[in-house]
């Protein structure tokens, strides 16, 4: 049929609608706006972070064909040569990447790159000044071996100005640079921030103790006759694989990035996940409102149907006209979604830097793909929501549609589907747990979490009709606010939907956060025996693995009261294409001062293998990602060449969401020849004051540079911190879905508000109060409140359960031991039970307020 | 018992403006029945919405056994309703989430004076429209006389001084009609209500003590 003409009319009908309803559209497009701004935040912000944390790798190289990079240790600098004698290789420049810290400046640090800038030309990705001389004399940025050039921000922040010297630390060695250049990055600089400071690599290099080392190189390569480099690079690869390092990673700055990708993989599925949930809760709000329109134009729709318009057309129109507001919603939602993201980007900025590495994000960055992405599912929702009660319009006669009184007040849903759809959700979670956990696809794992919240919102209004069950209470609202909830069903089932799925979810994260806080709490004070904890500033600051001074060991060795000290490094890298973390320290001293609880280990000692063969101890979420036991062996790429080492035990650590692999400091000095340390933990003589001796070595260390020196207590508060700032955008989102489903509260009551205006005109003319007009919707809202939220927490400790045994096991592998937070949750359960009060304080005035004799007039 | 003077009332409607009500003076006296008859649109619901306290007029003044409906706050036009007026109208209007028994308790229900010799004088006045049977069925199981029957014991159980009646057989068919009517009329010569009904039927205007005709928002003299 030729229904446009008809589609004019009703969609004529519809904005007319929509003014005459402000509030109740206003509710509609508000939810649809959050549900995408969730999304679009989320994603921007991941973005965001994975492009900063990519261009981080490539600073001040553009875009390279081909890069050699040391993993976990530094490249010999005669693989440039190696690299540059190859026909296929174009241009060849290296880099070595370092944070100093500037002891005339506490707090502050630079991030020096040293690059080669006659090689790098055509990569490069700044731009200098000289300060001294126009045009710049690129011969001096060379020639003089203690040049650097700083970024203006910081060269104004620490008053310095050319020519000015600039006290740099790192490892120990400290170096006097001078300022000369102003370094200007390019727009599409990413990741970068005032920190950055270049000079010429060999200024680096002698400055710092780096004699013959660089971090990377990058290369540039002749396209075969085909204009192609795939084929080059790969038969580069070949030819140069016997010549490099096992620790050496070479390849397509591609696949680097989409190993950095599995760095973050965990932290952005957390993320994205939370988005998902948003946009679930979103979604019963707009499948409210529209069965709320659709309920409300019955009278038009029957109309319609009598002259002439076909089932299928009803469906059309309505779900046309959802997604229609929905569009706008899109909009609107994508707008706020970047402003949400650029509110988050500080706090995800520094979560990432403290658990990965160092990175700085300046502003969001704009995928339009991911924004397009966002606005579709938006609009995917709002027309799948659209389509059930679209069913259900098309299904009415159209006599029956022009009869007085709505369907609900007719038919009763029945309960049964729901009851089924709920059992059958609940046996998709049982069935995606155990391929998360059994068939090893952690990403099933959220689909069971999502499969619970969905058996929790099927059972909402199966459990409001329980509740409407028990008595009413003995008052006039109580007892007509109980009545309307029952009938309200229809609408409140929805709602009650909503409010029970972001119960659950803010029930179950808190359950979880709470418990592992309390986990890693615990681990800590069982684990962390030391009295003082030495570390270099930038380690915090900057979220580095700088060497510590060497000479800090033998100072704090030497300082009276101290009885033993033990020391740490730390290193990243990727162990089978995996990032996981290597840890050295001295074994006998943690064996005498802060013995392992080993939850499993080989025949024998484990210290006394470790310390005297190729044998690591190994972390438990390291064993159970990778499905290692003592005995298996493990494969250490490092610069002397591939080991192997054997698993002696398995313990339990949370400092690595990666994994551990722990040696004893002479098979690591051994094994990797790297004599750095992270770290030191100093044990003290019994009686000896921690604040005295702490004090004592802050005050000898002064001259060195810029230390860190913790008590165990201020070790435990900094882990705890961190800890909280990485769950920050956990809490975020879910206030947020408490926020949504709140406003489903008021917009279910608005709907049906409007529904009912006639009812309330009767009520006020059979003598009805204001008040008690009010109170009859606030107890209503109660019922509902009361639904939502008792499916919701016995549904959040299911949530709990999934996310503890199933996702964290898929995906981390840690051991969260169960502590429920009854403060927290009865704080949550009054909190939303309030957001729920509040929530209907505006439809319920604006009924109160309602003249008797015009609503009594409405239709 | 009932007396206006100059009674106004207008509604804005944007740039337009309806004069519904242009100036009505009426007296209506205790136990009187008294009908009002004029053309759709001339202003009958309005009058009879103020007379009941469910709305104020624009100007002028209207009183209901001494109280003046004109000035008083909405909680004491609330009160009044509760104790001295009754209400019918043209589609019913149950509440459809009780029964009907409910719906008839429901004025007693608002004023918290639900007991059981108000329970008993619902069965009575259940018994008396004829829907013993009926009292815990829902309003879409009634039909159209069933319903108006039901909405007339409920607008009588408080006992109201006034029962106003808006149009009660306009959705009804004339037997439905004439058994609404008389009831009306016979209940309220029994327990001496002063009745006020808007109707559009010669016949039932007839069966009434008086008549007032309503034009354009004026009494037609
Ligand atoms: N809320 C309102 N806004 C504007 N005009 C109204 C409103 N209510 C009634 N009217 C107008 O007032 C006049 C009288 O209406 P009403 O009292 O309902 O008439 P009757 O009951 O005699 O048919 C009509 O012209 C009607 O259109
Ligand atoms: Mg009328």
């Amino acid at each position: 049929m030729n229904w446009f003409p008809t589609l004019r009319v009703f969609l004529s009908h519809g904005g007319r609608d929509f003014f005459r309803h402000k509030t109740l559209s206003l509710l509609n497009l508000l939810a649809l706006t959050v549900g995408v701004a969730a999304i679009v935040a989320i994603q921007t912000v991941n973005e965001t972070a994975l492009r900063s944390f990519r261009a981080s790798l490539d600073l001040v190289a553009g875009r390279p064909d081909f890069t050699i990079e040391g993993q976990g240790f530094r490249l010999p600098e005669k693989l440039i040569l190696l690299l540059r004698n190859d026909p296929a290789v174009r241009e060849v420049t290296p880099t070595i990447q370092l944070v100093a810290s500037l002891p005339d400046h506490p707090g502050e640090f630079l991030h020096l790159v040293g690059v080669d800038p006659f090689s790098n030309q055509e990569l490069v990705t700044y731009h200098l000044e000289d300060a001294l001389r126009s045009p710049t004399d690129a011969i001096a940025f060379v020639s003089e071996s203690d040049t650097i050039a700083l970024t203006r921000p910081l060269a104004d922040r620490l008053h310095l100005r050319p020519g000015d010297t600039l006290r740099a630390v790192s490892a120990g060695h400290q170096a006097n640079l001078r300022v000369r250049f102003m370094l200007e990055p390019s727009s599409d600089l990413l990741g970068a921030d005032d920190h950055l400071a270049i000079a010429d690599i060999a200024t680096v290099q002698s400055s710092f103790g780096l004699g013959g080392q660089i971090d990377r190189i990058e290369a540039l390569l002749r396209p075969d006759a085909s204009g192609k480099i795939t084929a080059v690079r790969s038969s580069l690869l070949e030819r140069l694989a016997p010549n490099l390092p096992a620790h050496a990673r070479a390849g397509s700055p591609e696949r680097r990035g989409q190993e950095v990708e599995k760095m973050l993989g965990a932290f952005q599925l957390n993320l994205t996940a939370l988005s998902l949930i948003a946009l679930v809760v979103g979604m019963f709000l707009v499948t409210n409102t529209v069965a709320a329109n659709v309920a409300r134009r019955r009278a038009e729709l029957g109309l319609l149907r009598s002259l002439g318009l076909d089932r299928r057309s009803v469906i059309i129109l309505i779900v046309g006209e959802s997604l229609l507001l929905a569009l706008l919603g899109a909009g609107l939602g994508i707008f706020l979604g970047l402003q949400v993201a650029r509110i988050l980007l500080q706090s995800v900025s520094s979560t990432v830097t403290s658990h990965y590495v160092l990175l700085s994000m300046k502003d969001i960055i704009v995928n339009p793909w991911s924004l397009l992405g966002a606005g579709l599912a938006g609009l995917l929702a709002a027309g799948l929501a659209a389509w059930w009660p679209a069913r259900e319009a098309s299904l009415v006669s159209p006599m029956d549609a022009l009869q007085p009184g709505n369907s609900a007040d007719r038919a009763s849903s029945p309960q049964s589907p729901f009851l089924r759809a709920s059992l059958l959700c609940l046996f998709f979670t049982l069935l995606f747990s155990a391929t998360a956990l059994y068939a090893r696809i952690p990403r099933t794992g959220f689909l069971a979490a999502l499969g619970i919240l969905l058996a929790a919102a099927f059972l909402a209004p199966v459990f409001g009709r329980l509740l409407g069950g028990l008595p009413s209470p003995p008052i006039a609202s109580g007892k007509l606010a109980h009545s309307a909830f029952l009938r309200g069903l229809h609408r409140h089932g929805l709602a009650a939907a909503a409010l029970s799925v972001a119960v659950a979810m803010a029930i179950g994260v808190t359950i979880m956060v709470h418990s592992f806080r309390a986990t890693v709490d615990q681990w800590i004070g069982e684990s962390i025996k030391a009295d003082l904890f030495i570390a270099p500033s930038t380690n915090l600051i900057a979220g580095a693995l700088e060497p510590l001074d060497p000479q800090a060991e033998t100072l704090a060795l030497a300082t009276p009261g101290v009885r033993a000290v033990g020391t740490y490094r730390e290193i990243r890298l990727f162990l089978n294409g995996t990032p996981a973390k290597l840890a050295a320290c001295r074994l006998e001293i943690l064996r005498a001062y802060n013995p392992l609880t080993f939850l499993s280990t080989l025949p024998g000692d484990p210290y006394e293998l470790c310390q005297k063969g190729d044998f690591a101890i190994i972390s438990e979420n390291f064993a159970r990602r990778r499905q290692i036991k003592p005995g298996d062996t493990v494969f250490l790429p490092t610069p002397t060449g591939t080991h192997p080492l054997q698993v002696a035990a398995i313990f339990r650590d949370y400092t690595s969401e990666s994994g551990l692999l722990l040696l004893d400091r002479s098979t690591y000095r051994r094994l990797t020849q790297d004599q750095g340390l992270t770290s030191l933990a100093i044990h003290l003589e019994p009686g000896i004051s921690p604040k005295t001796v702490g004090d004592s070595l802050r005050e000898q260390l002064r001259p060195r540079g810029e230390f860190l020196v913790y008590s165990q207590a201020g070790l435990r508060d900094e882990a705890l911190r961190i800890f909280d700032r990485s769950f920050a955008v956990t809490a975020l989102l879910r206030t947020l879905a408490i926020a949504v489903a709140a406003l489903g509260v008021t917009l279910s009551l608005t709907a049906l508000g409007v529904e009912r205006t006639r009812e309330i005109g009767i009520l006020r003319a059979t003598g009805a109060s204001r008040n008690q007009i009010l109170r009859t919707i606030m107890i209503e809202a109660a019922y509902l409140g009361a639904t939502g939220i008792s499916i919701g927490l016995v549904t959040g400790f299911a949530v709990a359960l999934i996310l503890m045994q199933v996702i964290n096991r898929a995906f981390f592998g840690w051991t969260i031991d169960w502590h429920t937070p009854y403060p927290s949750l009865l704080g949550i359960i009054l909190g939303m039970m309030i957001a729920c009060l509040l929530a209907s304080l505006p439809p319920a005035w604006r009924a109160s307020r309602l003249s008797p004799a015009e609503a009594l007039r409405s239709e | 018992m009932l007396e206006t003077r100059d009674l106004h009332k207008s509604y804005e409607a944007g740039e337009a403006r309806v004069d519904a009500l242009r100036g009505i003076t009426l007296k209506i006296l205790p136990g009187e029945i008294v009908s009002i008859t004029g053309p759709s649109g001339c202003g009958k619901s309005t009058l009879l919405h103020i007379l009941g306290a469910l709305d104020t007029p624009t100007s002028g003044q209207a009183y209901l056994e001494g109280h003046p409906l004109h000035s008083l706050s909405d909680d004491k036009l609330t009160a009044l309703r509760r104790l001295k007026i009754g209400f019918v109208f043209q589609f019913f209007h149950l509440l459809p989430t009780l029964t009907v028994e409910e719906n008839i308790l429901l004025p007693l229900l608002l004023s918290g004076r639900v007991n059981s010799p108000a329970r008993t004088r619902a069965r009575e006045l259940l018994a008396t429209v004829g829907l013993s049977d009926r009292s815990h069925h829902r309003p879409h199981q009634l039909s159209g006389g069933q319903l108006q029957r039901a909405a007339l014991a409920r607008a009588l159980i408080h006992q109201p001084s006034i029962l106003l009646a808006d149009e009660p057989t306009g959705n009804l068919d004339s037997t439905s009609s004439s058994m609404v009517i008389d009831l009306i009329t016979r209940l309220a010569r029994q327990e001496k209500t002063t009745v006020v009904l808007v109707t559009h039927s010669e016949e039932i205007a007839r069966t009434a003590d008086r008549r007032i005709a309503l034009v354009d928002g004026r009494i037609q003299s």
